[in-house]
């Protein structure tokens, strides 16, 4: 007992001292948080609802040309096994002029990610069906990266042992930290614009023999307002391991476009260090969130159009035509997709989105994959916007159509409060339970911005799983059913 | 547990000591034309607006033509609205393509790794961030709704002021 007072003590005196403080401190330390409270469980688990918090707390002190950093993360539930309190992440930067110098935990990609991708995706936080332990999502670095840069060259060295996300932070450091590189780059800017970037790559999984890899990346302008980039990477320890991409942007008159193509041999890196773009356009509608092909580096070539036509009054029409083949030995799945988005608005007041898409996966087993949706939002005042939006889709699967569908209305009082009922239906026989012939998804979510430093959420309902895509990058998220409640802090 | 009390009572207190301006980090980052520019190249006489955004945020695509209406508005009064582009491996070949459908006059920027909205601890896309002359941070505007751009507008007035 003598302890928790102790401890309260000392808690109560470290509040009153930061905050009476915080007017010096605050010149010079920042950070965020991330508070999340669930109480439910998976729709299809039969134990009881428990509730989980989880909190994700960044600190960053700046001091003249040096910044130091930590992450707190916390995870805890009635489970022991799933809990955790660690500091997950730690740094030290010294930033002067044409010098960067990090040292900890960082973020750093090479190229375009064809060789090394590491990323945090804003505010995501992952659960794993196998281990049911939350943490945050994003892949970093444990290393040390040096960096100079002048307006024509830029130099770096990097070495660091990178995350294996999907393993929670309950596993050791060593089993989450398998993957081993070194790397070595050089960028010049040549003829003005133009620009070459050289790479040696050296990687080491779990001690095994190192494989080393060189790259070569090209971009800048061409004639007739276009612009290009290409980037080569091989292995010079083994055969057949190379990725290729290379892409031109380009502007005629009120029509802008862009051509990418790659073509991926073996090129998946230890746990997937490694992220080659997949040249298929990343979608933010609920139904092609959810289908975005994945791309598969093993083996896999394609490419992708993408076309914006802006039409004097605002509106902007955009097509997209994507197209991917693996190839597995005897099988060789296909994945195209054909998009047309028109963006629009009636008068001052109602804006819209209207989108149709045909696509085909072999890899889902999908012959054929049609959807549409309308997302619109109606501004009633200069204070509240209604925000009716719907999609449909119907997907032949084995022989067999069934649809999904998503209805949602939303009303936003400024950008400060937000209120969102929606409803999700799906016929999918992977998903259908118990003998129904539908399966329903209806949630309801709050979002409102107390100031500018905090925003709290509220979810309420059953929320389904399956693939997602957030910031390029995608991974499974699971169904939810029950509360959810989230604070964001900055600070 | 008690560990678990302990952060969070540190972050309460701390994030309830809000209202001090605080100063924007300085930043490096290229735009289309492979132009490495910096903060302090680019900012405003008075006052400087940092968008960030991304090709697939679709608040985002929609604020930006209003973000350019206003930059057209008040760059003369020593405005100036620098867009910064988070968009990944997979979507940062689309960051011209996008600007140029939206027809956008002010300077586009791109992050391949956020590192500059994460240093300033920003989680939300859109974010607006408006800066002083001595680049603190003056005001924040997460999200975006029609009718967002005349209180951002009302925000741009007084400042400059």
């Amino acid at each position: 007992m003598n302890k928790c007072v102790l401890l309260f003590f000392r808690i109560s005196i470290t509040c009153v001292f930061l905050i009476t403080t915080s007017h010096i401190l605050l010149s010079q330390l920042s950070g965020s948080n991330i508070l999340e409270f669930q109480y439910g469980k998976l729709p299809t688990e039969v134990n009881d609802v428990f509730p989980s918090i989880y909190d994700r707390a960044v600190f960053n002190y700046r001091f003249k040309k040096f910044t130091a950093g930590v992450t707190l993360e916390n995870y805890f539930t009635q489970f022991d096994d799933r809990n955790y309190a660690s500091l997950s992440q730690y740094s030290l930067r010294y930033k002067h002029k044409k010098w960067d110098v990090k040292i900890g935990s960082l973020y750093e990609t090479l190229g375009r990610g064809t060789l090394l991708r590491a990323f945090e995706v804003r505010g995501a936080i992952l659960e794993d069906v196998g281990f049911r332990s939350r943490n945050y999502f994003h892949r970093d670095i444990l290393g040390a990266s040096a960096k100079y840069r002048t307006k024509k060259l830029t130099l770096q060295v990097m070495h660091g042992d990178i995350l294996n996300n999907l393993l929670p932070p309950t596993k050791s450091i060593a089993e989450r930290r398998k993957d081993r590189f070194s790397s070595l780059s050089a960028e010049f800017k040549y003829f003005k614009k133009h620009k070459a970037e050289f790479i040696f790559f050296n990687f080491q999984k779990d001690n095994a023999l190192a494989n080393n890899f060189v790259s070569g990346i090209f971009n800048g302008p061409l004639p007739l307002n276009m612009n290009y980039y290409a980037e080569y990477s091989t292995s010079i320890t083994r055969d057949d391991q190379n990725a290729f991409f290379t892409g031109i942007t380009g502007l005629v008159g009120n029509l802008s476009y862009s051509l990418e193509y790659r073509r991926y041999r073996n090129i998946v890196l230890g746990s997937g260090i490694n992220e080659p773009p997949p040249a298929i356009k990343m979608q933010t509608y609920r139904m092609l969130n959810r289908s975005t092909h994945v791309s598969n580096p093993d083996s896999e070539q394609g490419y992708q159009l993408d076309v914006f036509y802006s039409f004097g009054d605002g509106s902007i029409l955009n097509f997209n035509h994507a197209r991917a083949r693996n190839d597995f030995g005897s099988f060789n799945p296909l994945f195209q997709q054909y998009f047309v988005e028109w963006t629009s608005a009636f008068g001052e007041d109602v804006e819209y989105k209207l989108y149709l898409d045909y696509s085909k996966d072999d890899i889902k087993s999908e012959s054929s994959r049609y959807s549409v949706g309308l997302y619109n939002s109606v501004k009633i005042n200069d204070d509240l916007t209604l925000l009716p939006d719907f999609e449909l889709q119907q997907i032949e699967r084995f022989g067999e159509k069934f649809w999904n569908q998503f209805y949602s209305f939303g009303i936003s009082y400024k950008s400060k409060l937000n209120l969102n009922f929606e409803i999700e239906m799906t016929k999918d026989p992977f998903l259908l339970e118990d003998g129904n012939e539908q399966t329903l998804y209806p949630g309801m979510n709050l979002r409102y911005k107390l100031n500018r430093s905090h925003t709290a959420q509220v979810f309420v309902g059953q929320r389904r799983g399956g693939p997602a895509c957030s910031a390029g990058v995608c991974y499974e998220i699971l169904d939810f059913r029950g509360l959810e409640f989230r604070l964001s802090s900055r600070f | 547990m008690f560990k678990f009390v302990i952060n969070f009572c540190l972050i309460f207190s701390l994030s309830f000591s809000q209202g001090i301006a605080q100063e924007f980090t300085s930043f490096s980052l290229e735009n289309s034309d492979n132009e490495l520019l910096s903060l302090e190249e680019l900012k405003g006489e008075n006052l400087t607006i940092i968008d960030f955004w991304a090709t697939w945020c679709k608040p985002c695509t929609k604020a930006m033509p209003k973000l350019n209406d206003l930059y057209n508005q008040y760059k003369d009064s020593g405005l100036n609205v620098i867009g910064i582009s988070c968009d990944g491996p997979r979507s940062i070949g689309k960051v011209d393509l996008v600007a140029r459908s939206l027809q956008i006059d002010y300077e586009i920027l791109k992050d391949i790794d956020c590192e500059v909205m994460g240093e300033n601890n920003f989680q939300a896309f859109p974010t607006l961030v408006i800066l002083n002359k001595d680049n603190e941070i003056v005001h924040v505007h997460e999200g975006f709704v029609s009718g967002d751009e005349k209180e951002i507008e009302k925000k741009i007035i007084t400042l400059l002021q």
